[in-house]
């Protein structure tokens, strides 16, 4: 399985840290030199590995097979350039593969503040808001993260994340354990969601 | 006839792309002539479980609903029973770009690559799986000079793929020439083309920019598998047809700092337009003796069917040798083993003018596992003597070297990321 490295601008360190305790295939000895370079070059053109090992269509899945939660399918929206609201969302497909009820409570990242949401209809509008009780995955059952439904937002990004960049979540699940969610970040064209809650 | 489900989707409908991972290699589809009413003599490898999406008019397409295996020992679109339609982009890498943009171009490339070619969308893709049929779609990585440099290792390119010679006729274009990066995409449906070009440019863009766009198209092959030209004549007919001599062929076994190459392969893709407007007034009898080979069944004028060998010595009662000296099919022949490529071309029509002009012919493409002892050698001939030379000429060239093939979970070209730094 291919390297991947996140781009995760100032805060690298530890998440990289989290990163070994949580999947044994994630390498950090040259963090510490992204790190540098993130400071000193615009976030597209620093280094960072392949992100692509984990994901492919077989359903290779990139958290250890002990998880209650299968990964596959991960990816993010690029933001190349932070503007005025400089968010993205985080996609996936989540498959229970125990044999009771298992949620994702919460996340977290060091690019930016997170946020589970769901997507409503407001007057015939699609609107997101945080979902109360996270995301609840039945024994068995997949969940699907897409625009437009269900998702991880990133809010108050604190660097942008050029298309190919890795980005990782990591997940608390109702069971006290958490995970990470290494998602490749695609190129995607304006969100037409409306936000509940202005951020 | 009773019409009923079976008979409808016939023997060649094999939807494999969505069992993940399993993929069939196109032959099958072609030879098996689906369509509605078509008498099931092959064995049924189709069953209502295993068929989403198709319909009747569906199966008129061979293909249609088949994938070819992305994964293996070599990249698809090399060997594969060649597909209707191809676009051919040739990208060239931004401007500074280094180890770490390449391998992040390569990355998502590979991962698209893997889920069109299985009939799925690619990550960031919105719609389900069913809209797109797979229809044999082959995304085939070349890499040119300019990503061995951004690579740091330009001592890993090969020779010829650094600097083709330059040849007599060529009339060469740079808006069709090299490019650091070729994607060749084929498919037996345009839908499905244009869908798995537009996601491969999607992600393409923001790490490359298109040098050129190339869009050929053939008739379904027959069974030697050649194609009409738009000169009417066969084209491809000396290629090998057993699989083990078409491997010795084009599959490259290098060594030293080419030794990652092995497996792989060395392509050219050669723009030729062709004045059909004067060749549409040439007499047949000229035409063949043009090509060396008749039109209506592509049998060399020595000979009497498709496959035989073209017989250069071959005189006439009178002592003349029965194909000129001149003739296409003569001149390209190889002369030794080492000179044998495997032809993979595609018509172009990009015309016509506003004045009625053609603009069209041949995106010549070859195949062989090293142009410095296959397409250089022949290509010098021919540019010495080709009858051809009066209706055809070069106007785009670009050579590559084709990398091995991806395992799971890699990405293309590994074998020369290997050698490269990080970042």
């Amino acid at each position: 399985m291919s390297h991947f490295r996140t781009r995760a601008g100032l805060a690298v360190i530890p998440l990289s840290l989290a990163m070994i305790t949580s999947c044994s295939s994630a390498t950090t000895p040259a963090s510490t030199a992204s790190t540098a370079s993130a400071a000193t070059t615009p976030a597209s053109l620093s280094p960072s590995d392949s992100p692509i090992g984990s994901v492919s269509p077989t359903g290779s899945s990139s958290v250890p097979a002990s998880s209650a939660l299968r990964v596959e399918n991960a990816w993010v929206k690029a933001v190349p350039t932070l503007g005025a609201m400089p968010m993205t969302g985080v996609f996936a497909d989540l498959t229970n593969t125990t044999g009771s009820t298992v949620s994702v409570v919460s996340a977290t990242c060091d690019l930016g503040r997170v946020e589970l949401h769901e997507t409503v209809s407001v007057d015939g509008k699609p609107q997101m808001r945080p979902v109360s009780g996270g995301f609840v995955i039945n024994a068995g059952q997949t969940r699907r993260l897409a625009p437009g439904a269900d998702h991880v937002m990133i809010m108050g990004l604190k660097a942008p994340i050029a298309v190919g960049d890795s980005v990782t979540v990591t997940l608390t699940l109702s069971d006290g354990t958490t995970m990470p969610l290494t998602a490749v970040a695609k190129a995607f064209t304006g969100a037409n969601e409306k936000y509940a809650s202005a951020t | 006839m009773t019409i009923d489900r079976r008979t409808l989707l016939g023997s060649g409908a094999v939807l494999t792309g969505t069992a993940l991972g399993g993929a069939v290699a196109g032959h099958a589809a072609a030879a098996a002539g689906v369509g509605v009413g078509a008498t099931d003599t092959a064995p049924s490898r189709s069953s209502s479980a295993d068929v989403v999406g198709p319909v009747a008019a569906d199966e008129q397409v061979p293909g249609l609903w088949e994938s070819v295996a992305f994964h293996g020992d070599h990249q698809a679109g090399v060997l594969t029973d060649q597909q209707r339609h191809a676009t051919f982009l040739g990208l060239d890498l931004a401007p500074k770009s280094g180890p770490a943009h390449v391998r992040r171009l390569l990355g998502l490339l590979t991962d698209d690559a893997a889920r069109l070619t299985a009939g799925l969308p690619p990550l960031g893709a919105l719609e389900p799986a069913s809209t797109i049929p797979p229809a044999r779609t082959t995304i085939t990585f070349g890499f040119g000079p300019g990503l061995f440099d951004a690579l740091r290792v330009p001592a890993a390119c090969p020779p010829m793929v650094r600097a083709l010679p330059a040849f007599a006729t060529d009339r060469l274009l740079t808006r069709w020439g090299q490019s650091d990066l070729l994607l060749q995409v084929c498919a037996e449906d345009t839908v499905t083309l244009a869908y798995a070009v537009r996601r491969l440019v999607r992600d393409a863009r923001s790490f490359a920019s298109l040098r050129w766009v190339q869009h050929g198209f053939v008739d379904t092959p027959n069974q030697h598998g050649s194609f009409r030209n738009l000169m009417g004549m066969r084209d491809g007919s000396a290629n090998e047809q057993q699989p083990s001599a078409r491997a010795d062929v084009v599959w490259s076994k290098t060594s030293g700092p080419l030794a990652w190459l092995t497996g792989g392969s060395q392509a050219v893709v050669r723009r030729m337009r062709i004045d059909l407007d004067r060749w549409d007034d040439i007499e047949v009898p000229a035409r063949e003796a043009a090509f060396g080979r008749r039109i209506a069944d592509g049998a060399p004028l020595t000979g009497s069917t498709e496959s035989e060998q073209i017989d250069r010595a071959a005189v006439d009662a009178d002592g003349f040798t029965i194909i000129p000296r001149t003739a296409h099919a003569a001149l390209a022949q190889a002369r030794t083993g080492p000179e044998r490529m495997l032809r993979r071309a595609y018509n172009y029509d990009d015309g016509p003018s506003a004045g009625g002009v053609p603009d069209a012919g041949l995106i010549f493409v070859s195949y062989q596992a090293d142009l410095a002892t296959a397409f250089v050698p022949v290509q010098r001939r021919l540019a010495q003597a080709d009858a051809l030379n009066v209706w055809a000429v070069t106007v785009g060239s670009a050579a590559y070297a084709i990398p091995p093939g991806v395992r799971d979970g890699e990405v293309v070209g590994a074998t020369l990321l290997a050698h490269s730094p990080k970042g």
